[in-house]
């Protein structure tokens, strides 16, 4: 198997009586970095949960290359799953657990190896990224960047096809943002997977993407390569790209 | 004209509303419970994490729960002194103490007190795993939250709480006995009547409610947690409510068996 492409059509979710997803339809191109931005709010985040099978959608479809997964079984999706990891925007690390154990995890839970072959493994990605020292700590005991670097670790340890990033760089100074988007690059170097950024860090995605995808109200406003945002007319792509507080964009869209 | 059906209509909307709201809650929980119990039982083995909850049900409950039952079996036996003393019934202070402690009052405190250390933290604890999408973060790693997180922590309410409601009884009796023989009560008397008038029943069916109150409290608990939205407020809300709700769920179901029991 290799990375899926991924297609959305006409996607739509509400909480209560706010709609926050309304027909959305987006294309996401295999073993490429596909960005999606938008504000805060926007709806990005309820769109990854989405592609993971996190959140049903009250209508529409989601393609994993030819393969529908809205509405799925949850065997289909846990199959599924074994192919795709989740980068979450805090790491969402298990507190419970020692680090090595909680980048080890998946290959504990989804191969059944045991902790020992499966900590092997796991020491291997921590020292790549610099974490080596970190094995015995809790994740309560590191830092943010730290944090996001061992969550990092731990999605890359079973080398998925799909990889979701929830944003990556939010609440990292700049040179901590650098670095985590210096590994989004090399993570897909070395896996070929398809990787999909939630963000609403204009300049990486128009740096780092092959693909980007601008959301707003609960649509795809404009979608193509970074060349083709840079040149937009578009009212509310401009004001996005130039980070003004006068035009379309509102703070309660 | 509005506003009057506004006053006959709204209090029956609520009740609509909350009826609903109820009937809800109360399908999602016996879905939640019947998905932990049967995924329990299944590769890949959680025994390690079950024993982990074990020790914190059980193990790290027990000073509290010796406690509890010293001080109940020690109070019930100065009223029930004061009142038998009335007429004349001191030899009939052991049994009554140990029927209450062994039929009542072991298996029912154990779990008020276990629910306030224990339940409450369940809801907390993955209230917390809920807001900071480690729930979420299991699921998209293709494991099973429920299986992981709630089956251990019923698995170990179902089977602590009756060892620690024995315990609750035991020393209740012993509490009882200190109490009774510096009152003057004849200690032979005492421990003797406890061997004529208490039968096995009366403890097994004890230690039987006392294992229900385990599964109703870990399970509400980890409902209240599991399901609790709104961050760090939800957490807060998750865990009182875990509480209220074991506590009233529990005198409700020990009502209801002792009646069909006993």
């Amino acid at each position: 198997m290799s990375a899926p492409a991924i297609t959305v059509r006409n996607l739509n979710k509400s909480f209560g009586s706010l709609p926050v997803l309304k027909g959305l339809d987006l294309n996401l191109a295999p073993s490429r970095i596909n960005f999606i931005i938008g504000q805060s709010g926007g709806g990005k985040s309820v769109l990854l949960k989405h592609l993971a099978g996190l959140l049903a959608p009250d209508q529409g479809e989601i393609w994993f290359d030819d393969r529908q997964m809205a509405g799925a079984a949850p065997a289909d999706w846990r199959a599924l799953r074994m192919r795709m990891a989740f980068l979450f925007q805090d790491g969402a690390l298990f507190d419970s657990l020692s680090v090595g154990r909680n980048v080890a995890f998946p290959l504990w839970v989804q191969q059944r190896a045991d902790w020992r072959a499966a900590g092997r493994k796991a020491r291997e990605r921590l020292e790549e990224l610099d974490l080596a020292g970190a094995w015995d700590a809790r994740p309560g005991e590191l830092s943010a960047g730290e944090r996001k670097r061992v969550a990092l670790a731990r999605a890359l340890i079973m080398e998925p096809e799909i990889l979701f990033f929830d944003e990556p760089t939010t609440g990292l100074d700049p040179l901590l943002s650098e670095q985590v988007d210096g590994l989004i690059g090399l993570t897909l170097a070395r896996t070929r997977a398809t990787v999909v950024v939630v963000s609403h860090d204009i300049a990486a995605a128009l740096a780092l993407a092959d693909q980007v995808a601008m959301i707003h109200s609960g649509r795809i406003i404009l979608e193509g390569s970074p060349e083709t945002f840079r040149r937009s007319g578009e009212p509310a792509v401009r004001q996005f790209l130039a980070g003004d507080s006068e035009g379309p964009l509102g703070f309660l869209d | 004209m509005a506003a009057q059906s506004s006053i006959i209509l709204t209090p029956v909307a609520r009740l609509g509303a909350l009826t609903l709201g109820a009937l809800y809650h109360l399908g999602n929980y016996s879905l939640l419970l019947f998905r932990a119990l049967a995924s329990a039982f299944g590769p890949p083995w959680r025994l390690r994490g079950i024993l982990r909850q074990m020790e914190a049900v059980g193990v790290e409950s027990i000073f509290v729960v010796i406690l509890t039952g010293l001080f109940t079996g020690g109070v019930f036996t100065l009223q029930v002194i004061y009142g038998f003393r009335l007429f004349a019934a001191e030899s009939l202070v052991g049994p009554t103490v140990a029927l209450a402690m062994c039929r009542e009052l072991g298996p029912v405190l154990t779990a008020l007190m276990v629910t306030g250390r224990v339940g409450s933290a369940m809801a907390a604890e993955l209230g917390a795993m809920r807001v900071t999408e480690q729930i979420d973060a299991l699921t998209v790693m293709a494991a099973d939250p429920i299986k992981f997180l709630i089956s251990p922590r019923i698995i170990a309410g179902l089977t602590m709480l009756p060892f620690l409601a024995a315990v609750a009884d035991f020393t209740g009796i012993l509490g009882g006995y200190a109490v009774a023989v510096a009152k003057g009560v004849d200690p032979g008397q005492f421990v003797g009547r406890i061997r004529d008038h208490v039968v096995l029943a009366d403890v097994v069916n004890g230690l039987t409610k006392s294992g229900v109150f385990g599964l109703i409290l870990t399970s509400v608990g980890c409902y209240m947690g599991y399901y609790s939205q709104g961050g760090a407020e939800g957490v807060g809300r998750a865990a009182t409510g875990a509480v209220v709700i074991s506590y009233v769920a529990i005198l409700a179901s020990d009502f209801l068996m002792t009646a069909v029991m006993f």
